[in-house]
């Protein structure tokens, strides 16, 4: 991947409460973003992080991408992405 | 800040126009949690900046509308447009919706200490499956050729917060067949669940979710293509770790 290259990122940020979902990769992480995801190499571990959830760790080299949940909207049969 | 500039406009709601200021302001202190909030989503242009001030200076006296004056409004599109306002937790709490499925699932998931090392986590997750009948929500003429059609919602419950989600699902999900296939029809709550999750990834190796972010680990196989919801059995099997 040719795009940024960065010890931290922030995977998301909550909606009711601001609190984030941050990425940290001491070794650096190359990632680019599109519409839908976020992909992300990995050069060393990765620890996912975040105030009311436990850790996530990711091994070294992996190739990740992140995404948010989703949900249906009914009244307006679209599907949207969901922000705790 | 003068309310007469903003008395004579026209304000949309849900991409629904014709609504004036004080209807307006109803429907967006339903809509959106905070004043932080409704900024965000609706003071988008420079040119609204003013009617952002306004509203901040009111926001505390603005009374939000009710289910109870959704119900009663004849203009469907205006109704459907109050209950998206009022949102999906107000919505199933105080309508009384009927439970189509529930289901407890013991998991097995990884997790890690504080110093990165891992370790198995044992937990049981429940998830239930909800429908509110149409005829509950929206009112057509007997001659029309549009009924009333039922929603449908997963309710969860996170497992390190133990905070309740509901999450809408489309009809054919909830029920595992079109509104039609009647005879088909299997309610399923982790089919609805599963659902949530939708990725542009082919043969994905595992799946991490904290929150709302889910996490696909590619494997050598994997490929970019059109998105897709997991199922049941790839949810359930590429689940990795949750929390």
């Amino acid at each position: 991947m040719k795009e940024k290259n960065v010890k931290r990122l922030v995977l998301g940020e909550g909606e009711t409460i601001g609190h984030k979902h941050v990425l940290d990769a001491p070794a650096g992480m190359e990632y680019e973003r599109t519409d839908d995801h976020i992909r992300i190499l990995l050069k060393g571990t990765g620890v996912l992080t975040h105030d009311e959830h436990d850790r996530m760790v990711f091994e070294a080299g992996s190739m990740l991408r992140s995404y948010n949940q989703v949900e249906f909207n009914p009244m307006d049969n679209t599907v949207n992405r969901v922000f705790d | 800040m003068e309310l007469l500039q903003f008395a004579n406009a026209e304000y949309f709601v849900c991409n629904l126009g014709g609504f004036e200021l004080s209807e307006a302001l109803r429907y967006w202190k339903a809509k959106f949690e905070t004043i932080k909030h409704f900024k965000r989503d609706v003071i988008k242009h420079i040119g609204l900046a003013e009617l952002g001030v306004f509203v901040e200076e009111c926001w505390n006296t603005i009374e939000p509308i009710t289910i109870g004056e959704a119900l009663k409004e004849k203009n469907m599109e205006k109704r459907r447009v109050m209950f998206d306002c009022i949102g999906i937790s107000k919505l199933f709490a105080q309508l009384n919706p009927e439970l189509l499925d529930r289901q407890e699932v013991q998991k097995i998931r990884m997790r890690w200490d504080e110093n990165n090392k891992p370790y198995q986590y044992k937990f049981n997750d429940t998830y239930e499956l909800y429908k509110i009948p149409g005829e509950k929500l929206f009112v057509f003429p007997a001659e029309s050729w549009n009924k009333p059609v039922p929603v449908y919602a997963v309710r969860c419950w996170c497992t390190t917060t133990a905070r309740e989600y509901w999450i809408y699902i489309p009809e054919e999900i909830a029920l595992g067949a079109p509104s039609w296939k009647t005879k088909a029809h299997k309610p399923d709550a982790i089919r609805a669940i599963a659902w949530t999750i939708r990725l542009d990834l082919s043969y994905p190796e595992k799946i991490y979710r904290q929150g709302d972010i889910i996490v696909a680990v590619e494997s050598e196989n994997s490929q970019s293509v059109t998105p897709y919801h997991l199922n049941k059995e790839l949810y359930l099997h590429l689940m990795y770790s949750e929390t």
